[in-house]
């Protein structure tokens, strides 16, 4: 079954804030007030985003997505995504998004192959991340706990500037 | 693997092929392969195929033979088949540059295959060595 098909799917998706009617607003104010139209590109994205997880989660659900053995890409991850991303302020850039091995939904920002970062979120909130700025590593793990770590916000900033 | 058994060390200058599978989850907008496409399994190894003894066109074969294989394998496990989607190649030197062992692991489809090994644990240090080894991708192509 589609993702977008069963109910605990779709109250996401349903959120305020991500509804027509709020789409429709952004767009009605826009030419008026080129500071609002900002915003309304900013929503834009992140419902875009949030599409795209729908998309990944439906791509990933099965095991073996990969043909290597990966886990699946479950329900409770999607969640954990999900708010995670809700939680991202308006002034950062959104990531795009990717699944690993162990089922865990990735989100990157990336600038070149020696230039980006990757965080990694699981079914429990599990919080992994990796960056190469100009090829020097960071890294570290931690946990998700309904507001994006200073410290991910931090590697996003230097890493995206 | 007992002490007994002998390992064979895939020599530092093959270039090595990673087929990519299902979708294009693995790879960016401009073609470029995300790290995700280097993390290692469950058992902590990546699977790779050795391309320096390749004939030309072998190489897709290969990707083509191991996607048949698989699909093979996933019918019977009512599993939608895999799609080759793309493959990457990189130098041998790359991941024992991460501190990682490419051992010859031939297969009765494909006798050039290896497997990546040494992964630590830590995924962080995982992610932190998929992300180095995708930073010195030679190429990926789609077929």
């Amino acid at each position: 079954m589609k993702l977008l098909a069963r109910p605990s799917f779709r109250r996401y998706i349903t959120t305020e804030g991500f509804s027509f009617e709020a789409k429709t607003i952004d767009v009605a104010v826009s030419p008026l007030t080129p500071g609002l139209s900002s915003v309304a590109t900013l929503r834009g994205e992140r419902e875009r985003l949030l599409s795209d997880l729908c998309s990944l989660v439906d791509d990933r659900s099965n095991e073996d997505w990969d043909g290597y053995g990966a886990e699946p890409v479950s329900e409770d991850a999607f969640r954990q995504a999900y708010f995670f991303i809700e939680d991202l302020d308006d002034d950062v850039e959104m990531p795009t998004l990717g699944a690993e091995p162990d089922g865990h939904i990735t989100m990157e920002w990336y600038r070149a192959p020696d230039r980006l970062v990757s965080v990694s979120i699981g079914p429990g909130g599990e919080l992994t991340f990796a960056a190469l700025d100009g090829g020097h590593p960071y890294s570290g793990s931690t946990q998700f706990t309904g507001s994006v770590p200073q410290t991910i916000l931090a590697l996003i900033s230097k890493v995206t500037r | 693997m007992s002490d007994s058994e002998e390992v064979s060390h895939v020599p530092q200058h093959e270039v090595l092929l990673r087929f990519l599978f299902s979708g294009c989850g693995h790879l960016r907008s401009d073609g470029t392969p995300r790290p995700e496409a280097f993390l290692p399994n469950k058992d902590l190894q990546l699977s790779v195929t050795r391309a320096s003894s390749l004939a030309a066109g072998e190489e897709w074969q290969i990707g083509i033979t191991s996607r048949d294989k698989m699909n093979e394998n996933r019918e019977g496990k009512g599993l939608d088949p895999v799609v080759l989607t793309a493959r990457s190649s990189v130098l041998c030197s790359t991941f024992v540059d991460q501190d990682l062992s490419v051992i010859e692991k031939p297969l009765d489809y494909n006798v050039h295959h290896a497997d990546v090994e040494g992964w630590p644990i830590e995924k962080a240090a995982q992610k932190v060595k998929a992300m180095q080894v995708a930073s010195k991708v030679i190429d990926t192509t789609r077929p």
